[in-house]
């Protein structure tokens, strides 16, 4: 009888600094090849597959790439509006994608979108795939623009259930924000009246071509006050973007690249955690006021980008409030905590300024429409900036940009960094 | 928020129902969360893990019925969710309760902002009339006599 071998198997473990450095996960540069946002003014009537198609073919448009030569993708959408379930295989039908090609579906409410970018920003940075596809909508087949999202990030059975949403919690977030660093409503007045005039050169935008509203208006202590100080809804409205490997963006022959990082955090969502959460002690300092979310995300996007927040050209973040605007440049490392609002009157978010913010209008002004584009607008006009196209509101020399979105109540963060000549 | 730029109806939509309800009633109607019987920490709304210890040893634990009002305010922003369009004005509170718990609550009988530290105690509210008809009930605070 033949003797069989014995094989030993032996598992490595790394037991120095030196041999852990050398484990560090290697990931391929991700390329933003194209992307594409609807226009504005869809009749009632349109169906969600309608918007879909029109932003991936104006996307697709500007490549030399063909249909089936998309790989993988995800979809970002609210589950609340629309009603088809396994949405991921409905889009890929709807868009005619190869039957090998994956879409993940993700529903993150304002930073769906964001999320969606985070899928296939692994799928291609594994090296697994070459082109990938993002993809968001919201649209208004059963849309109702804050019922429909009020749930989404709560605790439900509770905060909810007990008539309390997210949109309860941005208007506590901004009041103790400005209660606790001693602000009046001014810094956000300010950073709208920013946003209103940028936006105005950014075709596109919801109030490109309307009149300026006054500094008056924007700065009164009333209800029509802070909703002049908060986000303009845009209506239906998808996105879409083609993302490549290194390697593919080099056959592909593009100039001047654009790369791109991505990273995620959560807070716990029931709203009381946010005042005091045991379960990570890093939180324990932060109540509503400040955002340990995006800090986290900016920590290890940063790292990943090999940037510092001083490296940061234009920041476009997400600002359904002035106030909301003001805490995310916090959050990301670019003013200190509970300064952001001396940054802003001080000019610095302007163009000129220390940071150009927000130079697309934002939400305010740009266009809010949660998971549809609220973080692609974002990354859209950071990758205009640095490809030096943002005409009329250009940053000089913009070579890095950071794009960040918030899903509800910032229980969840994204944040991006795009940079040029990074190949 | 600005809804000038939407198109067409706002249609409603509702997403609870009496049996969801049913299932958190002891927390909705006597504040039941959860203490982790490892590491003694206690959390609200109930867990079936702890975040702290990662153990699922977890116990139903009664919050603290008294508390004070870390900060308050008035809901008339004219968002309200599905349930509560004919409420008047709700005046909503943050709550640390006398455990250290936090919680969001509708602070009954009073429709006036109340400065941090009032102290507040527990008392169970008619809420809403949900989507199949019936009334749901549940926690609200009112200034401590």
């Amino acid at each position: 009888m033949k003797r069989r071998s014995t094989v030993i198997l032996k598992v490595y473990l790394p037991t120095t600094e030196t041999e852990m450095a050398t484990m560090e996960k290697k990931t391929k540069k991700v390329v933003v090849l194209s992307f594409a946002i609807t226009d504005r003014g869809y009749p009632y009537d349109t169906p969600w597959r309608k918007i879909t198609v029109d932003a991936f073919t104006k996307c697709l448009g500007q490549t030399r790439l063909r249909v089936e030569d998309i790989e993988c993708g995800s979809v970002a959408y609210n589950e609340r509006t629309i009603s088809e379930a396994a949405l991921g295989t409905q889009v890929a039908d709807c868009l005619g994608l190869p039957m090998k090609c994956s879409m993940t579906p993700v529903s993150h409410a304002c930073c769906g979108g964001g999320m969606a970018l985070y899928n296939v920003w692994h799928y291609i940075a594994s090296g697994r795939y070459d082109v990938g596809l993002v993809m968001t909508m919201q649209c208004s087949d059963l849309f109702d623009s804050m019922e429909a999202m009020n749930p989404i990030g709560n605790h439900s059975d509770y905060d909810y259930m007990l008539g309390f949403s997210h949109v309860e919690y941005s208007y506590l977030r901004d009041y103790l924000y400005r209660e606790k660093y001693g602000y009046d409503v001014t810094p956000s007045a300010k950073w709208s009246q920013i946003c209103h005039k940028f936006a105005r050169l950014t075709p596109g935008a919801t109030e490109y071509g309307k009149d300026m509203p006054s500094y008056a208006d924007l700065s009164a202590v009333s209800d029509e006050g802070e909703r002049a100080r908060s986000a303009t809804a845009r209506g239906s409205t998808a996105t879409a973007t083609i993302l490549v490997s290194e390697e593919k963006a080099r056959e592909l022959g593009i100039v001047d690249p654009i790369t791109c990082y991505v990273s995620y955090a959560f807070r716990p969502p029931y709203i009381g955690n946010h005042f005091f959460y045991a379960g990570d002690p890093s939180y324990v300092p932060f109540d509503i006021a400040e955002q340990p979310a995006i800090m986290e995300a900016a920590k290890e996007v940063y790292r990943d980008a090999k940037i510092t927040p001083e490296d940061i050209d234009v920041a476009l973040v997400h600002d359904l409030s002035g106030f909301e605007g003001i805490m995310s440049l916090e959050g990301l490392g670019i003013c200190p905590i509970g300064q952001g609002g001396n940054f802003v009157l001080a000019g610095n978010t302007d163009l000129g300024g220390k940071c150009p913010t927000n130079t697309h209008g934002g939400g305010i002004a740009y266009g809010h429409t949660s998971v549809g584009s609220d973080f692609q607008i974002n990354m859209f006009e950071g990758i205009l900036q640095l490809q030096g196209k943002a005409y009329g509101r250009q940053v000089e020399g913009a070579k890095v940009a950071v794009a960040q979105a918030y899903g509800t109540h910032h229980s969840l963060d994204i944040v991006s960094v795009l940079k040029k000549g990074d190949l | 928020m600005n809804f000038d730029n939407l198109y067409g109806p706002i249609p409603k939509v509702e997403t609870h129902n009496t049996v969801r309800a049913f299932k958190e009633k002891d927390g909705r109607y006597r504040l039941i969360g959860s203490q982790c019987a490892d590491c003694g920490q206690i959390w609200f709304p109930r867990r079936f893990i702890c975040p702290k210890c990662h153990n699922q040893n977890l116990q139903p634990y009664a919050c603290a019925q008294e508390g004070e009002i870390v900060v308050s305010w008035v809901d008339n922003m004219g968002f309200p969710t599905i349930g509560y369009e004919d409420i008047d004005d709700r005046l909503i509170a943050m709550i640390r309760l006398d455990d250290g718990i936090h919680i969001i609550a509708e602070i009954a009988e009073c429709k006036r902002v109340l400065p941090k530290g009032t102290r507040v105690q527990l008392v169970i509210r008619q809420q809403k009339r949900d989507d199949t008809g019936n009334l749901v009930y549940g926690y609200k605070f009112k200034i401590s006599e």
